[in-house]
């Protein structure tokens, strides 16, 4: 007898359909290898300053030029990937949290407790998040850790309404009352049975979410309240060119190349995962 | 409604509670006497207990008063008045460029669904979202003002200054929408309806604008406050690339400065603003939707 495929595998064999998802996992792998292996790839120090050298035009030595400090621009990208990803999964990581848990509460327990909560969300939606974001790294201080940080806790509304959503419509079915006869307790059907049956919106929303993450980053670093100097991160360095933006092109042009491509990536990830996960935009 | 409005002002309100330190001490900087600290705090009620200062603060904004910016020396309504015109302006020109770029790219990729055509528009629509607003902007301004002196790079006035920052703030919003067109017209397209207009012989001009594209709006229009809201938060950055006196780039110097009153002002303005386009587009949502009525 054939056993129908599961969710896992209905969804991998319409991403394996999708070419725009593909074609962003494949840039994803490439930046992750670029990341680990930096040491290996980079043609020079990220830190290293070379005043002689400085505002190099791209050249054969530089591929991409140097900055203001003669540090190479390829080498300070290659790391930088670094600090971009490391943003993106923490800052997801925060927001995924605080929103499953906060979503799944409300989902799970409903009346007051849902209508609380969700009026925190509605609350948190008349504000743009990257001024709450802004707001709170000024108050705060510009760090990594406060960036991370900063993010994370204006972004966790997206998870908290889907995993509500999915509960909602989890709740009274039977396998969900199957575990509540059988006396198991709240956390354990929330987090072994609930949980793992929602996990499709979640990761859509964590794929984005990174996208969005590293993007606020630059926007942060632009106003100067991002990563500090002299840690390589593209959204600095990008911010870093705008003022010699009509002597050397280079300095902020290749940053934000970077970022787009990397952002670019993941949109197309995501996309492609929720298209794929959509039951009625299958054929 | 009401109960979001009372939670938005006790958000806004904490700002300033929420910074460590005194913020008067802050505002007035380090070299401030005793008795100017002490005259200033009591000015702006702060030794008052915190549920009288927050009573004090909501009779204050229902009266209108949002109180004085200390770097300008001037009421902050006066200072919002004197820039709102330009947010919105600025706002509402995306949201038509963002519509513009998001409708045909979206009904193309739904109708070429899964063809290059589709692949092309969608990674281009998802292109827009994908790269830094302000660094969009500062290319624009390299190409468009430095390189080719084509159209100025900042102030505001007149419709030449508008592009570029309009072109900026659309291109990103565009994505979502976009998205969401190609999806909605997917679903559409499917239904029986669809397959009757056609049978009944109407051309796919008629079949795709009128009968399609329609129902497909409907979502479009539930998310106007969603992305009134995202646009409102990217014109603070935006307004900065091209130095547009605007309300987010008054809240983003007032950040810095420390003017409290200001950003507290500022804040409160947007997320009302907010507010009312997702009430205006609940309202809408009947008259689009016949199936949606509200008792």
């Amino acid at each position: 007898m054939h056993s129908l495929p599961s969710t896992f595998q209905v969804v991998l064999h319409q991403l394996k359909k999708n070419r725009r998802a593909k074609v962003g996992l494949y840039i994803i792998i490439l930046i992750l290898i670029v990341a680990i292996g930096a040491p290996l790839l980079s043609p020079a120090h990220p830190e290293n300053i070379n005043l002689g050298a400085s505002l190099q035009a791209p050249s054969f030595q530089h591929w991409l030029g140097t900055d203001k400090l003669g540090r190479d621009i390829l080498s300070r990208i290659i790391y930088g990937s670094r600090v971009s990803l490391i943003v993106g999964v923490v800052a997801v990581g925060i927001s995924g949290i605080i929103g499953i848990i906060l979503g799944a509460i409300a989902g799970y327990f409903g009346k007051w407790a849902d209508h609380f909560i969700m009026r925190l969300v509605d609350i948190l939606l008349a504000f743009p998040s990257i001024l709450l974001a802004i707001t709170l790294v000024a108050v705060l201080g510009a760090s990594l850790w406060n960036v991370m940080l900063a993010i994370g806790l204006v972004s966790w509304v997206g998870y908290a309404r889907v995993v509500r959503g999915e509960f909602l419509s989890k709740r009274n079915q039977e396998f969900v009352l199957a575990a509540k006869t059988s006396g198991a307790s709240y956390f354990r059907i929330i987090f072994r049975h609930m949980l793992p049956n929602s996990m499709a919106p979640i990761i859509v929303m964590a794929t984005l979410g990174m996208a969005g993450a590293i993007i606020t980053e630059s926007s942060l670093s632009f106003l100067g309240l991002g990563v500090q100097p002299p840690t390589p991160s593209w959204g600095q360095m990008l911010s870093d060119g705008r003022t010699i933006m009509r002597q050397a092109w280079w300095v902020s042009t290749f940053p934000g190349l970077a970022i787009m491509i990397t952002v670019l990536a993941f949109n197309l990830l995501g996309d492609g995962l929720r298209d794929a996960m959509d039951p009625k935009l299958r054929n | 409604m009401i109960p979001v409005m009372i939670g938005v002002s006790i958000i806004v309100f904490s700002f300033m509670h929420l910074t460590p330190g005194d913020p008067v001490q802050i505002m007035l900087g380090e070299y401030a006497q005793p008795a100017e600290i002490e005259a200033m705090r009591e000015k702006l009620g702060l030794n008052d207990p915190l549920p009288l200062q927050y009573w004090n603060f909501v009779r204050n904004v229902l009266q209108g008063d949002l109180g004085d910016s200390i770097y300008y020396q001037q009421p902050v309504l006066t200072l919002i008045r004197q820039r709102i015109k330009h947010t919105f302006i600025l706002s509402l020109t995306s949201l038509f460029i963002s519509y513009l770029i998001a409708f045909p790219i979206g009904i193309i990729s739904a109708l070429k669904r899964n063809t290059w055509i589709d692949d092309l528009g969608m990674s281009f629509a998802l292109l827009g979202v994908s790269m830094p607003n302000f660094w969009l902007g500062m290319m624009l301004i390299l190409l468009f003002s430095l390189k080719w002196g084509l159209l100025p790079a900042t102030g505001v006035g007149s419709w030449q200054q508008l592009v570029l920052p309009a072109v900026t703030l659309g291109t990103s919003g565009a994505a979502l929408t976009t998205r969401l067109v190609r999806s909605s017209m997917l679903e559409v397209i499917g239904h029986d309806y669809i397959r009757t207009a056609r049978a009944k012989g109407l051309s796919e001009w008629k079949v795709i604008t009128k009968h399609a594209f329609r129902n497909a709006l409907i979502p479009v229009v539930t998310m106007i406050g969603i992305r009134l809201g995202f646009i409102l938060g990217g014109s603070v950055i935006t307004e900065k690339v091209f130095a547009r006196p605007g309300m987010g780039r008054l809240i983003v110097d007032s950040i810095f400065r420390r003017d409290y009153l200001v950003v507290q002002g500022v804040t409160l303005i947007i997320a009302f603003s907010i507010l009312v386009a997702n009430l205006c587009v609940d309202l809408l949502y009947g008259l689009i939707d016949p199936k949606i009525r509200y008792e």
